[in-house]
């Protein structure tokens, strides 16, 4: 797997490079490592830090002068398959939000290192599923890291939906059973990406929780060390006119979910794309 | 086909291959064209009885207003007396319970614009009156779902929902009450000009009054109180009917029910679609074939409740602008804008806080027996506790 990290001056530069250097050791077989311009003489101690193998080639990126245009020009020269990101301080709102419109257009696949970083190897990834075919796309991924650290991978569904129509006083949650079956196409997918990644020889499950969506996954995040989420596809293609009105009307009245879970989830969160 | 016609030469293949089907495309064109021309036939006369559904319910309506104002001059005084009505406390439990009688909201809203236009209860008693009417419609949801189930109707708000409408509505309309009520008693807002002798009154009038005149010559006056209720609710059934049935969600809003709206694309969603049914509950109950198997996520059902809240109002805003002026136009109008104010306050400022600890105290009332039953008890003891406050 081609790695791509950004180690440029960052307050939680150390949690992420103790958080990838595991990653990088059991999955890369070619590393970036990329900073400003202004970060390139603290390059050969993060190699150290890292404890990046002599075999795998490392490439340094030190280029442009800012966090935001270093890792969009890097990400889009190499294309790497994972790029491990660090996250910004709350209180650092100018720096958060162009970060948030960075993560929002990169192309790749990206690890953002936030909240509680286990020192101790991977050993729970938790991968939220709303049941949508693009679910799929993360199983080359999630099976490799999860191969790499021998980690249980849980397919976590939650299901807020509420019966709308009339049905009797006792309105009970509705249960894992009959929530899938309500929503059959939704059943099918979640069972098939289980399926697939235990194919992959993955120790997978599916776990259907019923709630709130955001609040739900949060609180059960908690468990893990990592939160997979997907995300919509930042695609290179100009959009057909036509289709740019459906999307903007999508952008405008959808909920945006990964940004959500991106800005308060307490585990590190890997965004598939 | 005759014999004679055998002795013929075939036409040639390509002709007879070019005439067969054009025959039946012409004869399958005309079959379609004549089928089309029907369906066409049948919307327009669809159309065309909802339009007469929705003029004759209006008429009635406004029928309805005038008995009820008239009725409201003598008797109404005299059961506002009786029940002691005397403080904005017991005019909201009076609005409350009465909307539990009325099986709806508006009709209660239309009675305390009615009371207030006869000068039976003060401006500061409707607006309590009004609140307590929609606080007790909120309930109705939960007691019509009930009765639609047992004639077999799917087409109701369920339990969960009926409940998270009520949470919903007394989270908002409460501090809403409080607001208005500062606003109408320390007579910060003055009488918004509004005219009660707009054109669709006057042209309403002409055909109103002489039947209004002929009622009041058959009917004893102590009957108009009634009787008024009961055209009321009539007008309120034509104009339900005068509102179209929802095509399949599959097709509309295929996904609602799976989907995650941001909260203010379903607040006004639901402001839109009560514009419409003038109910909340018809709104509520709107959502079924809206959505893929009757589900919806509760994050999308809390904030189409909020914004069918504030526009349920529109009927009585027309009702207060018919019989009780200006006057009566600002105490609703009021009461329109303090609900839309924290409503849009929740939105903006503390919007998932507020969705969690109602969402999860629906969960607790909802998802035990003995709890909905209690919930339902008190439900039905505040409005009646609140008849006897005498501040």
């Amino acid at each position: 797997m081609h790695i791509a990290l950004y180690v440029g001056q960052n307050p939680q530069r150390t949690a992420l490079l103790a958080f990838a250097a595991p990653i990088v050791a059991a999955c890369a077989h070619r590393v970036t490592l990329i900073t400003p311009v202004s970060g390139q003489n603290d390059l050969d101690e993060v190699v150290n830090q890292l404890h990046i193998d002599t075999a795998i080639p490392v490439q340094h990126r030190c280029q442009e002068t800012t966090f935001a245009a270093a890792i969009l020009s890097a990400v889009q020269t190499e294309r790497p398959d994972l790029l491990i990101v660090p996250a910004f301080p709350p209180h650092f709102i100018r720096g958060r939000r162009l970060e948030f419109n960075l993560l929002a257009a990169l192309p790749v696949s990206f690890l953002r290192v936030q909240g509680h970083v286990s020192a101790s190897p991977i050993r729970r990834i938790a991968v939220a599923s709303a049941g949508g075919e693009q679910s799929l796309r993360c199983v080359p991924l999630v099976s490799q890291i999860a191969r790499a650290f021998q980690a249980s991978v849980t397919v976590l569904h939650v299901s807020s939906q509420e019966v709308v129509y009339f049905d009797g006083f006792v309105a009970s949650p509705l249960t894992e059973e009959v929530a899938l079956q309500l929503d059959e196409l939704t059943g099918t997918m979640l069972r098939r990406l289980v399926k697939e990644l235990n194919t992959q020889g993955v120790d997978c499950h599916l776990q259907v929780l019923n709630g709130l969506v955001e609040e739900t996954l949060l609180s059960e995040a908690q468990h893990y060390d990592l939160l997979v989420i997907g995300s919509h596809e930042v695609s290179d293609v100009v959009p057909e006119p036509g289709d740019r009105w459906v999307r903007m009307l999508q952008r405008l009245s959808l909920q945006d979910v990964t940004r959500d879970l991106l800005e308060r989830s307490p585990i590190p969160v890997l965004v598939i794309r | 086909m005759n014999p004679s016609s055998r002795q013929e030469p075939s036409p040639p293949l390509e002709a007879a291959v070019v005439e067969t089907p054009a025959a039946d495309t012409n004869g399958s064109s005309e079959a379609r064209i004549a089928a089309s021309s029907t369906t066409l036939r049948w919307h327009w006369r669809g159309v065309c009885r909802r339009c007469g559904f929705a003029l004759i319910g209006l008429i009635t309506f406004v029928l309805a207003l005038e008995l009820l104002k008239r009725g409201a001059a003598g008797y109404g005084r005299v059961l506002i007396g009786w029940l002691d009505i005397s403080s904005a406390a017991s005019a909201l439990g009076f609005g409350w319970l009465l909307s539990y009688i009325f099986l709806s909201g508006s009709p209660v809203a239309a009675v305390a614009v009615s009371f207030f236009a006869s000068g039976v209860i003060d401006g500061v008693q409707t607006f309590t009156m009004i609140t307590g009417s929609r606080l007790g419609a909120s309930f109705i949801v939960l007691f019509v779902g009930f009765l639609y189930h047992l004639r077999g109707h799917r087409r109701a708000a369920s339990v969960a929902i009926g409940v998270l409408s009520l949470l919903t509505t007394a989270a908002i309309y409460l501090p809403a009450l409080g607001l208005g009520y500062w606003l109408l008693s320390s007579q910060l807002v003055g009488v918004i000009s509004a005219s009660a002798d707009s054109p669709l009154s006057s042209v309403l009038d002409l055909i109103i009054d002489p039947v209004v005149a002929v009622i009041v010559r058959l009917l004893p006056e102590w009957s108009l109180l009634v009787v008024g209720a009961l055209v009321l609710l009539g007008a309120f059934s034509l104009l339900d009917r005068a509102i179209p049935e929802v095509p399949g969600g599959q097709q509309v809003f295929g996904k609602a029910g799976q989907l995650l709206y941001r909260p203010w694309v379903m607040f006004l969603l639901g402001a839109a679609v009560t514009s419409f049914t003038l109910s909340v509950s018809v709104s509520l109950s709107m959502l079924v074939p809206l959505t893929v198997r009757g589900v919806i996520r509760r994050e999308n059902a809390l904030p189409y409740i909020m914004g069918a809240n504030i526009t349920t109002f529109i009927d009585t805003l027309v009702a207060a602008l018919l019989v009780g002026g200006a006057a009566a136009f600002t105490i609703v109008l009021v009461e329109m804008i303090c609900v839309a104010f924290f409503s849009l306050i929740v939105l903006l400022l503390f919007y998932r806080w507020f969705a969690r600890v109602l969402l999860w105290l629906e969960e607790r009332i909802v998802h035990s027996l003995p709890r909905l039953v209690a919930f339902l008890g008190i439900m039905l003891v505040v409005p009646l506790l609140l008849l006897f406050v005498r501040w």
